[in-house]
């Protein structure tokens, strides 16, 4: 049971490493176009922090596999969290410098272009990549109801292993992102 | 494809006949073995199950070596052809002609500032250097009897040798889907001796007398879509019409003549539904005096 | 039968069932499609449709075939077969093999219902941008489409994830991987190639929607966005696809050729290295597609030189199925009858398609008729003709009954006949310049009698699959009862009942060879002590 889990998990990770790699490739074909609007608009030091915390939420999250304690599991949903927190920032600050998506629902007749091909790139990955942190926050906080309302066993133990790998590959992805659109852009 | 009337597509059309003969042989091996075997081997009534049969390691590897070998000697021939048939990627110098390709039209600028569409002139025997280019959509210019086909997309410029060595009208079309008139999208390219090609070309650049009717092509409105000055290359909607009354057909493939250009002018939907030309309904004098204009634009 | 109990279902074989016939449904569907294509094309200038409803027409037709008919068919298939194949009661994750049949339906539902709001898709099905981008496309179809194809590759990413597992972890003591029958072999091959490649399809359409409703630039060229990003990306995917559709009928040819020739597979371990070969190597070669554009020469060259390597392996599997047949006792029932066809329609498309390989035939051939014909030998004489095989092959397992032979041979005759009068003109109209993707086309010499020809047999095509879903409708009450193993097969689901028992099997035969029902039915000359069996 925990075999099959885990190859499950991993074998749709194998797919979803594609996903990823297919948009930051996206980011790189562009990369000299949206440069300059790069460089204005991203703060290498705010996102260091956020970074560190997205990365913390990995260790918290093998002690709760490990371990099996709530208190483990509830620090790495805090953790993801506020990585969210700093990603909502970040566009919202992207979208007061006006280099961001201009949202529009769709049909509207008027048509309000980006203001650059960087608000493309960099908004549809991390835009992507934090709808998977999303995803794994609403899963440790069912795997925490679950455990809260001690109904958990063996089976409560596989389920959490697998999520476990499931939130290490979004950590790895955000540090391919974070190396490729933050670290590569300041050079 | 079947009558190469240029050295390009001629190349072309002699390899696609080398392929052809060892496909055709590989196939009929197959198709001999498979014969043989279903009227060799049909079960009869009483048969056992044969002995079983696993494998055999040196039919194996005669099966992947020799279309290995025939894959490399294909390649080589690919290469050789390739070389000989496409022009270069980035030319060291000006194309002798500009093709861009428009909803749904394909429109021919030549280096003098004549602008022409649907037929495009070239001198027989000439190699000419045309790019080819697209003003919306990607639509791909193709005339199978003399080059190759060349995708035309936005934002990108490519290149390809258009030649015939005779004279005569070669039949193209947009051999890449690229909206309601994609079938619509036909066009000529026709080739002449060089003296008549010379005449035509400096022709197109010339501006026709002046015409009554060109206030009302103005005033109804055509003007906004069609350039009527030649050399006039501001980004039109509809094809030019400067000298209009010198081609073969209007749109897709209807003749120019004097009923089916008023037609054109009223219904244009009925012809080539969903292109960019509204119906309209102009006075019957406005009709007349219209069409009779577009007529003296030679 | 309990409608409830079939829309609930989490039974391997259930949802095999559900998806055959959803495949089904949209065959006929498709394939009406087809029909008013091929009258609007029956003569030069008609104008029985406009090029509106032509374009939606054709967009659909490319769409439902691959991503409602073949890929829900072969996840079928091998979502019935495999877990009887390899000796196991279910699927790894039945509830997950549910989920990805419900999206399948979602995503056909989402497909068809654009129709009823503003217009089917009009782009073609692989909607070239920006020709698909908001400013050409403005109306809802090409978002629908986006969003169908979403949830359609969705269900096969996890069907592929449950065949991984499913193959890796619940197999029959004995069978190691080098006893697995081809068709389960290739399974497994086949999902990790739908994992590596359905992705890039998913990241592309995510653009594509980004660029329609929230106005991003990737493929728009006015704003710096490129539309041969879209290409790559959509080929990456796309060439990949196809053998995703053709590996799965490689498969079944690979189990009813040594059943009707009763002989075991000839080189099993080529037959399966090749596959392998061919999965590597489909990821390389997808800008064949792109051949046409301005690119670069040298990397033409490479992907062109790599396209034509895949005929290697691919003639590997052909020469491998002619040496099965050669010394056999060949009994030619229906799925017979359609392998041995296939492997010859097989090959002729095979060998067409090496055309696009060989770069300046390309440059005058892609986007013709020339493609349409060599696209349609592959899809339908290939994959069709496998699928067709393979009902008639296992539609006893499935029922308990078997279908009509006389029936299955008219079906033969009519489909074989009406497929080659259709398709095999298609070439000769490519070659003389005839465009694909025309609603309409002038009146040239030769092209409104060579069209007329091809709509003819499109006609008999269209009334031979009708006889064959009578065929299956009519046997399912008055077949002959099949028993347990009415071909005298060698694989593990002919020891199952027919139809099988919910948990499949009550006893599982051990597994020592390739084939343990010979074993058993041979006890004096068993494959394990055969050398070369084992």
């Amino acid at each position: 049971m925990r075999q099959r889990a885990r190859l499950g998990m991993a074998m749709f990770l194998l797919s979803e490493a594609v996903f990823f790699f297919m948009l930051i490739a996206a980011f790189v074909y562009f990369r000299t176009q949206s440069l300059a609007a790069a460089r204005v608009n991203l703060s290498l030091g705010a996102a260091a922090v956020f970074t560190a915390c997205l990365l913390a939420s990995s260790f918290t999250m093998w002690r709760a596999a490990v371990t099996g304690l709530r208190g483990w599991l509830a620090g790495t949903i805090g953790l993801g969290g506020v990585f969210l927190f700093g990603q909502a920032r970040e566009y919202q600050r992207l979208s007061i410098a006006d280099a961001g998506w201009t949202f529009y629902t769709p049909y509207q007749t008027t048509y309000s272009p980006t203001k650059s091909l960087f608000g493309t790139t960099f908004l549809t990955l991390t835009g992507l990549h934090a709808l998977h942190v999303l995803v794994g926050i609403v899963m440790l906080a069912i795997l925490l109801g679950l455990a809260s309302s001690r109904r958990s066993g063996r089976r409560h133990t596989v389920v959490v292993e697998t999520v476990a790998l499931y939130w290490y590959f979004v950590d790895i992805v955000w540090v391919a992102i974070f190396a490729i659109v933050y670290l590569w852009t300041s050079l | 494809m079947f009558h190469p009337q240029s050295p390009e597509a001629h190349a072309i059309a002699t390899l696609f006949m080398y392929f052809l003969v060892l496909a055709a042989i590989i196939f009929l091996m197959v198709v001999a073995i498979v014969a043989f075997s279903v009227v060799r081997y049909r079960a009869r009534p009483g048969d056992t199950d044969p002995l079983p049969s696993f494998g055999h390691r040196r039919l194996e590897i005669t099966w992947t070596v020799v279309p290995l070998v025939l894959v490399v000697a294909i390649f080589v021939f690919t290469l050789r052809t390739m070389a000989e048939v496409d022009a270069p990627l980035e030319p060291d110098r000006p194309p002798d002609l500009v093709i861009i390709g428009h909803q749904w039209w394909w429109e021919a600028r030549y280096p003098n500032g004549a602008t022409t569409a649907r037929e495009i002139h070239i001198p027989a025997g000439r190699r000419l250097l045309a790019q080819i280019e697209s003003a919306d959509v990607i639509h791909d210019f193709w005339v199978p009897q003399l080059a190759r086909k060349m995708d035309a997309v936005p934002g990108r410029i490519g290149y390809i040798w258009l030649r015939s060595d005779v004279p005569g009208t070669f039949a193209g079309a947009c051999s890449e889907f690229c909206g309601k008139q994609h079938a619509g999208m036909r066009f000529d390219v026709i080739a002449e001796p060089e003296a008549e090609f010379a005449a035509w070309v400096a022709r197109q650049a010339e501006t026709p007398a002046y015409d009554p009717g060109e206030r009302l092509f103005r005033e109804r409105k055509c003007a906004e879509c069609h350039a009527i000055t030649p050399g006039d290359r501001r980004p039109y909607i509809g094809p030019p019409l400067a000298h209009i009354a010198s081609r073969k057909f209007l749109g897709g493939n209807l003749p120019n003549t004097s009923g089916n250009l008023t037609l054109w002018i009223t219904s244009p939907q009925s012809i080539l539904p969903g292109n960019r030309m509204p119906d309209s309904r102009l006075p019957a004098d406005e009709l007349q005096a219209l069409t009779r204009f577009l007529e003296t634009r030679r | 039968m309990n409608i409830q109990a079939w829309l609930s279902t989490i039974d391997h074989k259930k949802i095999g069932v559900l998806y055959m016939l959803t495949a089904l449904f949209f065959f006929v569907v498709g394939g009406l499609e087809a029909m008013a294509m091929r009258a609007q094309l029956s003569a030069p200038n008609l104008k029985f449709l406009s090029p509106e409803v032509y374009n939606q027409i054709f967009t659909m037709h490319g769409t439902t075939m691959i991503f409602l008919v073949v890929m829900p068919a072969l996840v079928g298939f091998g979502v019935y077969l495999v877990p009887l194949m390899i000796g196991a009661s279910d699927m790894a994750f039945p509830r997950l093999n549910a989920l990805g049949y419900w999206l399948t339906v979602g995503g056909g539902f989402l497909l068809y219902v654009s129709f009823l709001a503003g217009g089917a898709p009009d782009a073609g099905w692989f909607s070239y941008a920006p020709l698909s981008e908001k400013t050409y496309s403005p109306h809802a179809g090409s978002d629908y489409w986006a969003l169908g194809l979403l949830l359609l590759s969705a269900g096969s990413v996890i069907a592929a994830v449950n065949f991984v597992v499913t193959i890796a972890s619940l197999r029959a003591p004995g069978m190691t991987i080098r006893r697995l029958p081809l068709f389960v072999w290739i399974t497994l091959v086949n999902s990790v190639l739908i994992l590596a490649a359905m992705p890039a399809l998913n990241a592309a359409l995510v653009m594509l929607l980004s660029d329609r409703l929230l106005s991003a630039h990737f493929f728009d060229p006015t704003h710096g966005g490129s539309p041969i990003l879209w290409q790559h990306y959509f080929w990456i995917f796309g060439h990949p696809e196809v053998y995703i559709m053709v590996l799965p009928a490689f498969g079944m040819i690979s189990e009813i050729i040594p059943v009707f020739s009763r002989k075991p597979i000839f080189g099993y371990g080529f037959v399966a290295a090749s596959t392998l070969a061919i999965a590597f190597l489909s990821l390389g070669v997808w800008v064949h597609h792109m051949f046409a554009v301005a690119l670069g020469r040298v990397f033409i060259s490479v992907f062109a030189a790599a396209s034509m390597l895949i005929a290697v392996p691919t003639g590997i599997k052909i020469f491998n199925w002619a040496a099965t047949l050669v010394g056999g006792s060949i009994r030619f029932t229906t799925a017979m009858l359609f392998a041995v066809a296939f492997l010859l329609e097989f090959t002729f498309g095979g060998l067409s398609g090496l055309a696009f390989a060989i770069v300046p035939i390309d440059w005058q051939l892609t986007d013709t008729y020339f493609v349409v014909a060599h696209l349609h030998y592959v899809a339908f004489g290939g994959i069709a003709f496998a699928l067709f095989a393979g009902a008639h092959y296992w539609y006893p397992k499935i029922t308990g009954r078997l279908m009509s032979e006389s029936l299955g041979r008219l079906t033969f005759w009519m489909v074989v006949i009406g497929f080659n009068l259709t398709f095999f003109v298609q070439h000769i109209l490519g070659l003389m310049g005839m465009p694909r993707r025309v609603y309409t086309y002038p009146d040239l010499p030769w092209w409104g009698a060579l069209n007329v020809i091809s709509t003819f047999g499109a006609v008999i095509l269209g009334l031979g699959a009708l006889v064959f879903c009578c065929n299956l409708i009519t046997s399912l009450v008055f077949g002959t009862r099949a028993g347990n193993d009415p071909w005298d097969a060698w694989t593990l689901e002919w020891a199952a009942e027919s139809p099988p028992r919910e948990d499949n099997f009550d006893h599982v035969p051990t597994v020592r060879s390739r084939r343990p029902l010979w074993d058993l039915k041979h006890p004096e000359a068993p494959d394990w002590a055969t050398p070369g069996g084992g």
